[in-house]
Parts: C-alpha cells; structure tokens; sequence
C-alpha cells in the first residue's frame, strides 16, 4: 500500500470510512485534505459522496429559497432605490414594457442622484460583466462585456432578466442582448428551457419576428443576442395614446398575426402574446413580435407547487387559465385580446386579483367595442369575437387567417365602394347581430325615447293651442322664420320649427341616456 | 448557538422586554409566513396585511399560549391564527368579488375560491416547510461567515446554484476533489446548524 502511494502520489486507496466521516464533518483538516486528493482520481468515492449526500426535492426547493432570498436581500435596497430615481425614457427605450413589466418602474423626477443611484444599481445588477477594458482607438465607454459583446446601457429589467443595449465589434453593429436573471439561471430547468425554446424562436425567420442571431448557453447566465429595434412597445403606445385608430389597429394586427402563423408553421406557440411583446419600430410602420417561449422558461422558474401564474393573466387564453394542454389556438385567443386592447384602449378582461381576471377570461363576455368607440363597424366586432370565442373548435382556427381578414377589412375600410367585407364577418354578423344586453338597452333607450316624444308632442300641442289663442302678432319669429312650410299645418302636427326642437330634445336625452348607461357599466374602481 | 445556552425562542419572545427575540422571530416567521401565503395564491400587497394582522395576533397573545408539551406545538398555534386570519381574508374578498360581480349580474361558481378548504394542519405541514427553507437560509448567512471564502463559493456554485463540480473547479482555481470535500464540509455545518435551531426553537418547556 504505502509502496504504491510512494509510486504515484496522486492514487492512494480508497477509504470509504473517511467519507461518511467528511459526510459528517468529523475528519481533521488534513484528512480532509488528503481525501481531497484522492477524490481527484477516484470515481467510485465521489460517487459514494454522492450518493450520501443525494438531494430530494424537499432541498431543491430550499436552494431556489436560498437563491431567492439571497438575491432579495442584495437587491431589495437596489431596487427600492430604482423605483425611486428610475428616469422611465432611459430605461424603456425599445424593449421597455417588455421587460419592465414586472416591476413597473414609475416615473420619477431626473436628478443627479437619481442619475448616480441607477448608476450604481445598474452596475450591482451587472456585476457578473466582464470588464471592459478601454482600447486607445475606443472613444464611446462601455459598461462591460459579454463574451465579445461589448455592453452600453440597461435597456430594462423584469421578471425574466436584462435587455442590454450592445455593440457587435466582429459585426460592427448595434443589437441587444436579453440575459437570464443569474438567480433564475441557477435554476437548471429553467436554464435548459430558456435555450430550448430560443433555439426553437431561432428557427423562426419573419420579417414581423425579432430574429434570434445567436444564443449562448456556455455562459453563465445564458443570453440571446437580437437585433436592436428602435421603438417601442405597442404597450407603450397604447399607455400613451389610448385606443388606436381602427386602420392602425387593422395595420398592426394583421403583420403580427403573419408573424404568428409563421411560428405557427413551425410548430412553435408563443404562449404569452400581449401588448407588451409586440414592438413597433419607429420611422416605419413595422411591428414585430418577441419574447417566443421564454414564459415557460420563466414557469419552470417561479412557478410554485401550488401552480401560482407569475405576471399578469389578462391576455390568456381560458385553456391556458385552467392550465390544459394549448395548440396555437390559444395563441389566437391571446391575439383577439390584443386587438380589443388596441381598439379600446385597455384589455378586455380586468379585474383587481389574478384570480378574478382569470374567472373574466373563463366566463365573461366583453363589452362589444362600440360601447367604446362609434366608428367600428359589425365586421370589425365579428373579428373580436370570432378571436375571444371561449371554446377553441369554435374560434377562428389560424393565425394566417386572421391577418387575411385584416388586411380585407382594412382595404373594405379605405375603399368601401369596391372591396366587399370578408363573407365570413358578414354572416357571423347577421347570425348574432348583438348581445340580449345590449339588444335590451338599445331597445329600452328606443322605448324611452319614444314615450318622451309622445310626452313632448302633447305638450307641444297644449302649448301651440295657447299660442293660438294669444295675438298672432306676438309670436312672430316662431312660425314665420326660415321654413316657409307651406304643407301640413293641421292641428295634429306640431309646427316644423317645434318638431325640431322636440328633435333635438330627444337626441339630447338620448345622448345622456346613453352617458348615464355607460356610467352604469363601467365597474368601479 | 447549543440548546443548552440558549433559551428557547418561546420563552425569549414571552418576556416582553426581550425586543431582541422579537425581531429574531420576525425574521424568521415573516419570510416564512409570506412564503406560505404565496403558495396560497394571496398577491403580495395581500400578504403584507395578513401577515402583520397574524404578527400582531401573536406579540398580543402569547402571553397567554398554553403550549401542551409537544413538539411544534408553538408552530401549530401560528398556524391556527393564520388559518383564522386567512378565511377571513378570503371572505371579505369574496364579498368584494361578489359586489363587482353583482353589477355585471353574473352568477359564478364558489369553486374557485374554496373558501373552507385550507385546514390548519395543512398550513401547519407548509410552515414547517418553509421554516426548514427559512432556517436554511439563516444558517447559510451565519456559516459563511465562519469559513474560508473559497470554500463557501465551492459550496454554493455546487450546491445551491447547482453548477458542475468541474467547471466550479476551474473557476475557483481548485482541485475537483477540494470542491467535492468543501461542499461537504460545508453542507455538514448547515445542516448542524438548522438541526439545533430546530431542536431549539421547538422547546417549549
């Protein structure tokens, strides 16, 4: 034995004692040390170890705990101080909502401060960047770098990781990179998954798809490097300008259904499409769609043995709230929320908990659009509805399909005369021309005004009676003024100028009717 | 930190000049409280009220606990004030809901909300979860600093971030043998640490 260990020093023989002894932590440090040699060379040993020191699921949950907790404790400080002095315009410049959602960065008065404070959580956050160091011929400054990439600026953070801003020297290009959350990269589940699904999003090339040049898993924490579209998010857009008009609406939807169905084609549900993963490219009328799979990577990361959702569930599909298997029809339900979204300003199915948006999702129909706007037509509203249909056999089955439909009623919108609507909104139109409540309201309203213009033709015969019997002289403008009205002044109609006013009269109760209604409607907050 | 020289938390936190056994329990059941509490599906603006309602509930009433001798009888007691302030929460939610609700005129299952279905021993079984996490953590924050750094990270990278011993190695500049032995090593220690707080912390006498 010692004649061997004199031989080869690095073999010496296996002593099983010593490591349920270092299991224990009952060997000195020597021992230990020696054991830690001899562990170098022997498989069998670093299997035992192994095998006593087997994991069950009960410490994997407890290492994500530590990991979770661990990455509070550093950034809880960071993050308060972020919230605080966060400039919204620096920070969200493309990807913005994308990223941000999570912690939605309120906006915050520009300092010096705050400039130094975002400095410094910018840089903790970044930490794990390699050094950049400055070449003489380097005239911009970097933060750091990732593999070669060099990085210039955070362009936002959320649930799911960093978006950077980042230059390409091999290329000599601008593009971004998005990083897993080196917390969430711990997670092995997580970790595979974000770069199985990138490298399905890769196989996906569209021109109303953000590409995926490359991704690295080697790196720790895995990245993908995407163009850099100049823009902003359609999120954003609706934040600041409310409902679009339908022909931008129609415009946006009908090239991210195309890029859709083009992922459709392979394969590939994108599982989380809402406003927030739809950018628009400024200068151009381009819209894009990202963030394809990178939800379930994200699931496998936060998702709790209880199955809690982690974001918002507004823009689900009901499949996906009660958790079934999904096809890319889900995708398409999705899809249908974003265009309500678009063309109300806000999503059809709030609520203030997760839990009851989820239960609207499942059950509520949303209001039709033109509770919200008076310049749809029935076909767009067909749309919505063929798109929001709760059972998946009965909702329009393809997202090529929808972008066709859009583009129709897009032409039919710019050019009425001679582009008919699509057949199918035509019929789906005349087979459910409204909802009973609406049916209902438009008929109380109709009712309504009717008996109030009764109401008021009595009274106006009551009070023409009165007139009649007063001087003519003393009422002269009434009768006499712009109409001449040579026809019917018998004693049942009232006279042409009073039937205007009753007119108007009615349109104005009606207009508050409707005012009033809508107040009704609307849930409180 | 032996059971011996160190009373228990219990006992600690019934002396209410004790501030310092205070916020050691604090900072051991809130975390822990707000775990379950996520894993119940209440958001986290939710989950701050309720935990301070539970918290208060405590520091009011633990002068008056009765422990009956048995181990974790301390944590079931928590547990039951949490059950209570819990259904509470659900109903006035519920009710919330149901006011909404009644404006759109639309009935809907109770199901969703299972409003009796969490019983106390289920929460009991979640607060010893998390407490064995929480407890875990704090021994993580406690060891590291009795050891050598490099053999802290040879333990974390492995273990917690479950990175190959390998490439850890390399990172470290170690053998892989001495990161297989300080993982152990390290392991050994927590797992010695969370034992006796435990033991301690379930004391009741």
């Amino acid at each position: 034995m010692i004649r061997r260990l004199d031989l080869n020093p690095n073999i010496s023989p296996c002593n099983p004692k010593h490591v349920h002894q270092l299991v224990e932590d009952q060997l000195s440090d020597e021992q230990a040390d020696q054991l830690a040699q001899h562990l170098c060379h022997c498989d069998t040993c670093r299997h035992l170890l192994d095998s006593l020191q087997t994991t069950n699921d009960t410490w994997n949950e407890t290492c994500t705990v530590i990991l979770e907790e661990e990455h509070k404790q550093t950034s809880t400080q960071l993050t308060d101080v972020l919230l605080q002095h966060a400039e919204r315009p620096r920070l969200s410049p493309t990807f913005a909502r994308s990223v941000l959602e999570a912690p939605s960065l309120p906006k915050g008065e520009s300092s010096e401060t705050g400039d130094r404070f975002q400095k410094l959580a910018t840089e903790k956050m970044l930490s794990w960047l390699k050094p950049y160091e400055n070449e003489a011929d380097e005239t911009e400054e970097f933060l750091g770098k990732i593999d070669h990439y060099c990085i210039r600026r955070v362009l936002g953070h959320g649930g799911m990781g960093i978006v950077l801003d980042a230059w390409d020297p091999k290329l000599n290009r601008s593009i971004a990179i998005k990083t897993m959350h080196p917390h969430l990269a711990a997670n092995g589940s997580a970790r595979q998954r974000f770069v199985r699904e990138a490298r399905a999003a890769a196989a996906v090339v569209h021109a109303n798809v953000v590409a995926i040049h490359s991704v690295n898993e080697d790196h720790y924490p895995p990245y993908l490097v995407m163009p850099l579209i100049q823009g902003e998010t359609l999120q954003n857009r609706i934040d600041r300008e409310g409902q679009l008009d339908i022909e931008s609406a129609l415009r946006i939807m009908s090239q991210v259904a195309d890029g859709l169905a083009a992922a459709h084609a392979q394969g590939l549900i994108h599982r989380d499409i809402k406003p927030a993963n739809i950018l628009l490219e400024s200068g151009t009328d381009r819209a894009l769609l990202t963030d394809f799979g990178v939800v379930r990577a994200l699931n496998d990361a936060t998702m709790t043995a209880s199955g809690m959702i982690p974001g918002t569930p507004e823009f689900m599909s009901p499949e996906q709230a009660a958790g079934e298997i999904l096809d890319s029809r889900s995708d398409l339900f999705s899809l249908g929320s974003v265009l309500y979204t678009m063309l109300t300003g806000h999503s059809p199915f709030r609520s203030d908990s997760p839990l009851a948006i989820i239960r609207r999702v499942q059950q509520d129909t949303p209001k039709p659009l033109i509770h919200h706007r008076t310049d749809v037509d029935w076909a767009a509203q067909s749309l919505v509805d063929l798109m929001l249909c709760k059972a998946r056999d009965q909702r329009v089955n393809s997202a090529q399909q929808v972008g066709q439909w859009c583009r129709e009623l897009l032409a039919h919108r710019l050019h009425p005369s001679t582009v008919p609507l699509p057949a199918a909104l035509q019929t789906q139109t005349a087979r459910k021309p409204m909802g009973w409540s609406q049916l209902t309201i438009v008929l109380s309203v109709f009712l309504i005004g009717l008996a109030l213009s009764a109401g008021a033709l009595w009274w106006a015969e009551i009070d023409s009676s009165k007139q009649l019997a007063k001087p003519l002289n003393t009422t002269p403008s009434q009768s006499d003024s712009n109409e001449s009205a040579p026809s019917s002044t018998t004693t049942e109609a009232p006279s042409p100028s009073s039937a205007r006013e009753i007119e108007a009269e009615i349109e104005s109760i009606e207009r508050e009717l409707q005012l009033l209604e809508q107040q009704l409607l609307t849930p409180k907050p | 930190m032996s059971p011996d020289t160190r009373p228990s938390l219990l006992l600690r936190i019934r002396n209410a000049a004790d501030q310092l056994a205070w916020e050691e329990f604090l900072a051991t059941y809130e975390p822990t409280l707000r775990r379950v509490l996520r894993s119940k599906g209440v958001q986290s603006a939710d989950a701050d009220e309720l935990i301070q309602e539970v918290l208060l509930t405590v520091l009011r009433s633990i002068p008056t606990f009765q422990s009956n001798q048995r181990v974790g009888a301390f944590r079931r007691w928590i547990a039951t004030i949490l059950q209570t302030k819990l259904l509470d929460f659900r109903r006035r939610q519920k009710s919330r809901e149901d006011r909404h609700l009644k404006l759109a005129q639309r009935s809907h299952p109770d199901d969703l909300w299972q409003v009796d279905s969490t019983t106390i021993e289920d929460l009991d079984k979640d607060l010893d979860l998390q407490l064995e996490h929480q407890i875990f953590f704090q021994a993580t924050q406690a060891v590291r600093n009795m050891i050598h750094e490099t053999t802290w990270l040879a333990f974390w990278k492995t273990e917690i971030e479950q990175k190959d011993a390998m490439i850890v190695a390399a990172e470290l500049q170690l053998s892989v043998g001495q990161v297989y032995v300080s993982r152990s090593r390290v392991l050994a220690k927590l797992r010695k640490f969370v034992a006796e707080r435990r033991a301690n912390d379930e004391e009741v006498t």
